[in-house]
């Protein structure tokens, strides 16, 4: 049986991956270095991890999902996702494996437990992924991926709990997929923001840093703020941040924070969570 | 750029904030299907060549051709655009979402960017 061996919270912007590009190329802009730096302990702590699989829930930004047809909850059964083009051109990264051995048992047993997924054969990953993944890992990239795309941007979207629960079934679902690997939950949503409206640039500091600190051992604190509420104080898109509920479920209730950090560089609160199950 | 003080106030309701809702999805598709599809480079080029040909040819309707041609990004968006699809537009045309920003607050590029982050700091149930 495969082993869920740790989760990461982690917030994603597409200023995060131009930052990276740029970083690396000419150094780090003043106010992106200590997201740079504040995230090296967590790929130190990745590499002694090792895990063989990464579960990314996370959602995308109208660059592959079109309103043609709108997947609340999508998964990526496929060999290999391409990095989607958001209108500027790939980043110089390759694609990321997937393992279609594993994604479908996997998705068995997320349908026996009553989440109807949507299955895509072809799906391409937006920043929602590729903004953070070199941030965490070096390409090639060293785990193969189950994408499970979720609905942020067309309300009615899903609520908190749903979320929670695709977390605690997705626990059972590893742990049942008869295989052997070692399998890393990521939970991925932009922190506080907001990019429309009036209250464009809007962010919440204090909201971002209650929330990285709930989220290891409060979730039910964090699960019973309901979601029009989070959207009042951290902005609308800020609801993205539900999905890192579904990585805290997909971990025991004993896993343990290892590592977190917050910066605040432009318009998007950026923060990191590593949590750790027990002796793994 | 002046902050109006409490820039946390009616979150959903338009001008602080557009939320993006099935119906209004189900209103305003063809502008939808239209700003979603500048993600390709062709379309992009077909834009910059014909942009009334291939308005006509996504279906917009006169309001939505009149929206486009002003570059009116908070009217595309109040008018059932989906942000993410409206600022494929702009990034077509040369503008970043820092403009679409600065045009929804009524503001100047520059003077958005000064204020940026607009910092509130609330916890659930806090107001200010």
């Amino acid at each position: 049986m495969s082993t869920i061996v740790g989760g990461i919270g982690i917030a994603h912007t597409p200023s995060m991956g131009y930052q990276y590009d740029k970083g690396m190329a000419q150094g780090f802009d003043p106010a992106w270095q200590p997201w740079y730096d504040g995230t090296r302990p967590v790929k130190k702590w990745l590499t002694e991890l090792a895990p063989t699989r990464a579960v990314i829930v996370y959602n995308d930004h109208m660059n592959y999902f079109d309103l043609a047809t709108y997947p609340t909850f999508a998964m990526g059964m496929a060999a290999h996702f391409p990095q989607a083009d958001e209108g500027y051109g790939l980043r110089p990264f390759p694609g990321l494996d997937g393992d279609p051995e594993l994604a479908w048992p996997v998705a068995r047993a997320l349908v026996a437990a009553g989440f109807d997924l949507t299955f895509c054969q072809e799906l391409e990953l937006d920043h929602g992924v590729y903004s953070w993944l070199p941030y965490l890992f070096d390409a090639p990239w060293p785990v193969a991926v189950l994408p499970i795309a979720v609905n942020m941007l067309m309300h009615p979207i899903p609520t908190p709990q749903r979320l929670h629960a695709l977390g605690a079934a997705l626990r059972e679902a590893i742990r049942a997929d008869g295989r052997d690997e070692r399998v890393l939950v990521i939970g991925t949503g932009g922190m506080s923001h907001q990019i429309h409206g009036t209250r464009f640039g809007t962010t919440n500091e204090k909201w971002d840093r209650y929330f990285l600190d709930k989220i290891e051992k409060d979730l039910d604190e964090l699960l019973a703020i309901p979601s029009h509420e989070i959207m009042r104080i951290a902005g609308t898109d800020t609801i993205e941040l539900t999905m890192w509920y579904t990585m805290r479920a997909a971990l025991g209730a004993s896993a343990k924070k290892v590592y977190s950090f917050y910066t605040a560089p432009a318009v998007t609160g950026c923060g990191v969570i590593a949590l750790a199950e027990p002796d793994r | 750029m002046s902050d109006d003080g409490d820039n946390t106030r009616s979150s959903f309701d338009p001008p602080h904030a557009y939320l993006f809702t099935g119906e209004i999805c189900s209103r305003s598709y063809a502008l939808n299907r239209f700003a979603f599809d500048f993600k390709h480079a062709r379309v992009r080029a077909r834009f910059a060549a014909a942009p009334e040909a291939l308005m006509e040819e996504y279906g917009l309707s006169e309001q939505e051709k009149a929206l486009v041609r002003a570059r009116d990004w908070t009217g595309l968006v109040a008018h059932g655009g989906h942000h993410f699809n409206v600022i494929k537009i702009a990034a077509a045309v040369g503008e970043s979402h820092l403009h679409v920003g600065a045009h929804m607050c009524g503001a100047r590029w520059e003077d958005l960017k000064q204020a940026l982050p607009r910092v509130v700091n609330l916890l659930p149930g806090e107001r200010r």
